[in-house]
């Protein structure tokens, strides 16, 4: 199967460039991890990617494979078009080939507080009811892979200031969830034409996200919740 | 780690090279049209003003509109309308929940895209 | 109602600026194809009626707010130095005031 990868080695490229590869893959290579896992065992050791759980739960492997994010753990190589191009996640800062530099990102995601914020402490337990807990379902199934947000326009304009979809995601899942005190506070912070109205419903985030979430309209229900408390 | 101090990080960002879904071209045409009509809109003014400042602006500007520059243009204007029109439609309706799943956001896309195209065609036709 | 802080007033009057020019664009469509008019003096007469100058005064006020909103959108998105999009900002608000002025004279004609 014919390969076309993307390259950067500092200190040894100047500038990233496409290197091809042709190989042989064995019948039980079935997802894209596989094959990039048998050409690093059999041509080149030198090819640079991040992979963990090999089950599309953990995020790490998430690249730009044939012009489309996704995860290459849970991306089938049956179907994809030859030569298959990988490169990394568009609109990161490249390390070394397909791995990007995810820094900026998790700082993003940590300034939205995902905790639920309650100090006042419970009699027992801080009860929720079964159609409270439905209200997390789209939400708390984020791994973080971060595959919307590197294909997001905006994201891509504005990375250090628009928080991106995976982010504004995880802020509506603190938002949501009735056991968080501070939604008031949560709210007024994303109130900001930056942080999260850079959004203007693009949806690209939707369609790669390998999880099948929808931070779309995810962030269409932020602004909602945004205008009910603040008009 | 060797090589830090070569400075910035290289970013994949080549446009060329993604392949993108329906909602965003129908996206980036929203905005190309905001832009176009913005632009038009000095002039939009100017023609309504000379249309209702006597008979003679009203033949001038009908004149305007028979020249095929005229006609070209107001194609260009009206495709502009109508896809900003329908595009923002579709927008208000996301925004209170209708149409905002994967699947009806697709759907929709291609309908405010196709529609946009064909009303295009339609104006240039009857102007002709 | 107290003032609405941060960018949702902005979203906000983006969007209710859009859905007013959508219902006016229907009522003067309809309106128009109503009365058909044909020649200099019924189409001055329709354009400046009564039922159609103050609809068609708050219509200019929210396609330039809208417009304004819109276009500081796409600045914000794209124009990353400061003081080049403070100047874009500036040059952009002052071609939709002298548009605006342009079209005052009509809105308050006669």
């Amino acid at each position: 199967m014919k390969f076309l990868v993307y390259r950067f080695v500092p200190g040894r490229d100047a500038r990233p460039r496409m290197q091809r590869y042709e190989v042989a893959l064995e019948p039980r290579d079935r997802m894209l991890l596989d094959a990039l896992e048998r050409i690093r065992a059999t041509q080149d050791d030198s090819l640079a990617f991040r992979r963990s759980c090999r089950e599309g739960v953990c995020g790490s492997d998430g690249m730009n494979i044939n012009g489309r994010n996704g995860l290459a753990c849970i991306t089938p190589l049956a179907g994809l078009r030859e030569p298959v191009a990988l490169r990394p996640l568009p609109g990161f800062p490249v390390i070394r080939d397909l791995v990007v530099d995810m820094t900026r990102f998790f700082e993003q995601y940590r300034s939205i507080k995902p905790y639920v914020i309650d100090d006042a402490p419970p009699e027992r337990e801080r009860l929720q009811s079964p159609e409270e807990r439905g209200r997390l379902d789209g939400l708390y199934e984020c791994i973080l892979c971060a595959c919307c947000s590197g294909f997001c326009p905006s994201y891509w304009w504005n990375p250090d200031r628009f928080l991106g979809p995976a982010t504004l995601l995880q802020a509506l899942r603190f938002i949501a969830d009735s056991r968080d005190r501070a939604t008031a506070e949560r709210l007024d912070h994303l109130n900001d034409v930056y942080r999260l109205f850079r959004c203007r419903g693009i949806m690209n985030c939707t369609e790669v996200c390998p999880k099948n979430l929808n931070p779309a309209r995810a962030i269409e229900q932020i602004k909602l919740h945004m205008s009910k408390m603040l008009i | 780690m060797a090589g830090h101090g070569n400075g910035r990080r290289p970013r994949f960002l080549n446009l060329f090279r993604l392949r993108f879904p329906v909602g965003a071209v129908c996206s980036f045409a929203h905005r190309v049209s905001g832009v176009v009509l913005a632009l038009f809109l000095p002039v939009t003014i100017g023609l309504l003003r000379r249309s209702l400042d006597g008979s003679s602006g009203y033949d001038a500007v009908a004149g305007m509109m028979s020249s095929v520059a005229g006609k070209l243009l107001a194609t260009l204007f009206l495709w502009a309308l109508a896809h900003h029109t329908l595009a923002g439609v579709r927008h208000l309706l996301m925004d209170v929940e209708l149409g905002s799943s994967l699947g009806a956001a697709r759907r929709s896309a291609w309908s405010v895209s196709v529609l946009g195209a064909a009303l295009a065609v339609l104006a240039f036709g009857a102007l002709w | 109602m107290k003032a609405i802080p941060g960018a949702l007033s902005a979203w906000l009057v983006q969007r209710l600026s859009a859905l007013y020019m959508l219902l006016f664009t229907f009522y003067a469509l309809g309106a128009w194809l109503l009365a058909r008019p044909t020649g200099y003096d019924a189409w001055r007469a329709w354009a400046l009626a009564p039922p159609m100058r103050l609809p068609g005064l708050l219509f200019s006020a929210a396609l330039f707010a809208h417009a304004w909103v819109g276009l500081r959108d796409v600045l914000l998105d794209y124009v990353h130095p400061v003081p080049l999009r403070l100047g874009a900002l500036g040059l952009v608000a002052a071609a939709l005031a002298l548009t605006a002025f342009g079209l005052a004279p009509l809105l308050f004609a006669p």
